[in-house]
């Protein structure tokens, strides 16, 4: 009796702290993001936004999610960050004094969004309670998930098994948009002549900072090493494709900031790169073709091969052609913004 | 019970203030920021009400299947899959909408609005000619 008594009350009390601390964390990014509402300089803004993914990436953490804070934390905080600051020396625009709205349209714009946030508020006050055991949207379907994962599918990860099988087409269709961006940025940028008599001021390169490029020199293997392990290791720990995909994308980021265009050569690699994400698609694709050739649906892995782990080996499959696919997408967006600002400062 | 619906006021003062910095600045590059937090919003809302008291993170720790001896809380995976996903395809058409806005640049020589609707019905006088 004694023991269960202790550990119920251990639960509630790490339950408590759980939500103060949730509290706290979202106390904070609710400032950081009025400082983005009051700032008007782009640079400041977008490095508040990335501070408050790297909160958000802690309260992803508190509520049991380590796969979704890896994905903010790479893709939120790091590469969007920098993407934000490869276009930004691109525009001409001065921004300290970009115009604003008058006061008094700001007040009205306040108060409808002040109005928004009171109707949500009422309509948030049905909602269940917050960390409800009883909750309409755990009872159903996520309950077929957790109770069958094991049987069905043989992996411990309930994340990568809806991910990969038992919602399949949804993430084809996710890693096809994913494609699709990667390519839309090349066609974007491939469409436009580059104007001439521009006076660009380029920011100060990082490639010259000896500290920056220490610590790149140390850290990048590693970082390169944890990519390959959460693939690898996506059906038995937090991990899969997205997250691999973006971390070693931001691993060759992090490099290429470092020591520019020793990695790859820009012009050659985009091409490259964009077969590379139309493969991992096909590989995503062909996977699901093969069940359908042996008779089966699509996308059921179970016709792969025979035997119990068949199901285990079609995610793993998958999940290698979702990072591909996410690595060469983002590296092609990036080079393609780089290659801009070259060509400008030419 | 007043405390533990007080938490989804986070995502929606998130939400509003989005909203806020979408209408309330003239950049472009600034819009987009407020669209991050606005999706952020959505996906903070999501994870909220996938959190489970007592619950653990979703990884199964009895391989056993047979026997229902280990009844251990799992919080819902459903919402981290549907959001992880949403958080890739979000950065990737976030850089698509950066690349256009950089075209815009391009031929308006600026990224602010009320600059650009200034500019819009001369250029076409030009086309035009």
């Amino acid at each position: 009796m004694t023991p269960t008594a202790s550990n119920s009350l251990y639960t509630i009390l790490t339950f408590s702290i759980t939500s103060a601390l949730l509290y706290i964390f979202m106390c904070a990014i609710i400032i950081v993001n009025i400082c983005i509402a009051l700032s008007s300089d782009l640079i400041k803004s977008i490095l508040l936004m990335s501070i408050s993914s790297v909160i958000i990436c802690l309260c992803y953490l508190l509520l049991d999610a380590p796969d979704v804070a890896m994905t903010e934390a790479s893709l939120g905080a790091c590469i969007s960050t920098v993407i934000f600051l490869k276009i930004i020396p691109t525009l001409q625009t001065s921004f300290s004094n970009a115009t604003r709205p008058p006061k008094y349209k700001t007040i009205f714009y306040g108060i409808v969004c002040t109005l928004l946030a009171i109707t949500l508020a009422v309509i948030c006050w049905q909602l269940p309670e917050f960390g409800q055991t009883d909750a309409v949207m755990h009872q159903h379907v996520s309950k077929y998930y957790i109770d069958h994962t094991v049987q069905d599918i043989g992996i411990p990860s309930f994340v990568a098994s809806i991910l990969a099988s038992y919602r399949g087409y949804d993430t084809l269709g996710e890693t096809t948009v994913i494609l699709c961006a990667g390519v839309s940025a090349i066609l974007i940028f491939a469409n436009n002549k580059s104007s001439s008599n521009r006076n660009i001021e380029i920011m100060t390169n990082i490639s010259n900072n000896p500290i920056f490029t220490t610590i790149i020199k140390i850290i990048i293997p590693y970082i390169i090493l944890f990519g390959l392990y959460i693939q690898v290791n996506g059906e038995v720990s937090p991990g899969g494709g997205f997250q691999a995909g973006a971390i070693l994308a931001s691993a060759v980021i992090g490099y290429d900031m470092s020591y520019p265009q020793s990695l790859i050569k820009y012009r050659s690699s985009t091409l490259a790169l964009a077969v590379v994400a139309a493969i991992g698609v096909l590989i995503y694709g062909a996977t699901g073709l093969i069940a359908l050739y042996k008779g089966k649906h699509f996308l059921n892995y179970d016709a792969i091969i025979p035997g119990t782990s068949s199901q285990s080996l079609g995610i793993s499959i998958i999940e290698l052609g979702v990072g591909l696919t996410v690595m060469s997408s983002l590296l092609i967006i990036y080079y393609m913004f780089i290659i801009k600002n070259y060509n400008d400062v030419k | 019970m007043l405390s533990s619906k007080l938490i989804y006021l986070i995502p929606i003062s998130l939400l509003s203030l989005g909203l806020f910095i979408i209408i309330n600045n003239h950049n472009y590059i600034k819009k987009i920021i407020g669209l991050a937090i606005f999706q952020n919003s959505v996906l903070i809302f999501y994870m909220f009400l996938s959190k489970v008291r007592n619950g653990v993170v979703p990884i199964a720790q009895c391989t056993d299947t047979s026997s229902h001896q280990c009844e251990i809380i799992y919080s819902n995976p459903l919402p981290h899959v549907l959001m992880l996903t949403a958080i890739v395809v979000g950065i990737a058409t976030t850089s698509v909408s950066l690349a256009i806005i950089y075209c815009i640049n391009k031929n308006f020589n600026s990224c602010n609005e009320n600059e650009i609707s200034l500019h819009i019905p001369i250029t076409t006088l030009k086309q035009d000619e």
